[in-house]
């Protein structure tokens, strides 16, 4: 044991907090070491010196003084709450507390599901409103566009048309379809046909079928117009 | 065995204001040593005090009994108001002289300063253990004022006020063997400073 150590235990040495092998290495190094020795002596006195501190009486105006601060002072009411808790024990409140944070958990959780079980309907309610401004939107284009925008809007046919070449099942490039003398005669039959329901399912096909159309209605017309020329040769 | 200011300040809750006053009785030339020893300053001491007093009144409803030693209570306020004293005295940039005596509250008696100079010059004429006596309290108390208020505090609380290790480690809100080492070495600075004081008597 060094000096420093030695020191460190004053108090607990001379307050008998020491236990019997810590006094014996304290001993132990008093006895060969005579500046601890001093040391040790030197912190006794002092602390003597500090007990024989003699006691401070109050002043005869100390009483006087504070009754007529109290006067002016009120006892402060605690919350209801607090007043409820303080003579729980500190399990007992601890345990509140917990069930109280846990309902405020659960409140929370079923709040938030209430509010994600409410939110399709918050966009139905929200949907007409588009609906309304989109067409607004669409029939101001549409009344600048619409002879344009009318061959393009070609209903998916059911007459029976002969089945396509393999030259017919080239793939097409661009919505945009050329004006061609087919235009007037797909429009007519547009107006005729209904609509099938499938046609919103498969818009590929519908952009695909007046171009089948097309493509037979021209190969038609250079066989009819190829045969008596090739008959006559 | 209950604590007696325990149960007055159970009986104040319960409306009974006379027993405050009993509280004050009992422990006012307590907390009045402590704060004088702490701050170096009588005049402060007894303000503080009754200031003391007055935080214990207005939380009569909030204290609660059995949680704390009621001792441990009223030395945590006035360690507080101490701790704010200093501080305040710091911001003020006011030089502070100690001014602790025994009979300085009194006021009927003259301090030290005054015994001097008015003290026979004859040696055999002074009232010598009246003498000594201030003197050696003077140093003690230059000693204790000189300490920094970390190490002052627990040392005030144990070696004047008595507290246990556990009660002083409860009022400031320390772990117990941080509160036995403070006070140790606060007791270490302290024969440092009184070395030559010691030595020379």
């Amino acid at each position: 044991m060094n000096c420093l150590k030695v020191e460190e235990q004053f108090s607990a040495y001379l307050e008998d907090e020491l236990g019997y092998q810590a006094v014996r290495a304290f001993e132990t190094h008093l006895s060969t070491c005579e500046a601890c020795r001093r040391e040790l002596t030197l912190f006794r006195e002092s602390l003597d010196l500090l007990h024989q501190l003699p006691q401070i009486e109050p002043s005869a105006e100390f009483d006087a003084a504070l009754q007529a601060r109290l006067a002016d002072t009120q006892v402060e009411s605690i919350p209801f709450w607090q007043r409820v808790l303080q003579p729980l024990h500190g399990q007992t409140r601890l345990a509140l507390s917990g069930i109280a944070v846990l309902l405020v958990i659960l409140a929370g959780f079923y709040f938030y599901q209430k509010t994600l079980t409410k939110s399709p309907s918050v966009d139905t309610a929200v949907a007409p409103e588009t609906a309304k401004r989109v067409p607004l939107a669409e029939e101001r284009v549409s009344e600048q566009q619409l002879p344009l925008a009318v061959p393009n809007q070609e209903p998916q046919s059911i007459v029976n048309f002969p089945e396509p070449s393999v030259l017919d099942l080239q793939p097409v490039r661009g919505s945009q379809q050329p004006q061609s003398p087919m235009s007037n005669l797909q429009q007519l039959r547009g107006s005729q046909q209904p609509q099938s329901p499938a046609s919103d399912m498969q818009p590929a096909r519908e952009n695909q079928q007046p171009q089948r159309l097309e493509q037979n209605y021209i190969l038609r017309t250079i066989k009819r117009t190829e045969a008596p020329t090739g008959g006559g040769l | 065995m209950p604590d007696l200011d325990d149960e007055l300040m159970k009986q104040c809750q319960q409306g009974n204001m006379e027993a405050f006053d009993l509280i004050v009785r009992r422990n006012q030339v307590l907390l009045v040593n402590f704060i004088a020893r702490f701050l170096g300053d009588s005049d402060s001491a007894e303000d503080l005090a009754q200031e003391t007093f007055v935080r214990m009144f207005k939380a009569i409803q909030r204290y609660k009994s059995g949680a704390a030693k009621f001792s441990t209570w009223m030395y945590h306020i006035a360690s507080n108001l101490c701790k704010n004293e200093l501080r305040n005295r710091g911001r003020r940039g006011r030089f502070f002289v100690d001014s602790v005596t025994t009979e300085s509250s009194s006021g009927s008696e003259p301090i030290e300063e005054d015994l001097i100079a008015t003290a026979p010059a004859h040696v055999s004429l002074q009232p010598t253990n009246q003498l000594e006596q201030k003197e050696r309290e003077h140093a003690v108390q230059s000693a204790i004022s000189e300490l920094p208020e970390r190490y002052r505090l627990p040392l005030v609380l144990r070696d004047l006020q008595e507290l246990s290790y556990e009660e002083i480690s409860e009022t400031l809100t320390l772990p117990l063997g941080t509160t036995k080492s403070r006070i140790n070495r606060a007791r270490l600075m302290l024969k440092d400073k009184l070395r030559s004081f010691v030595e020379s008597s």
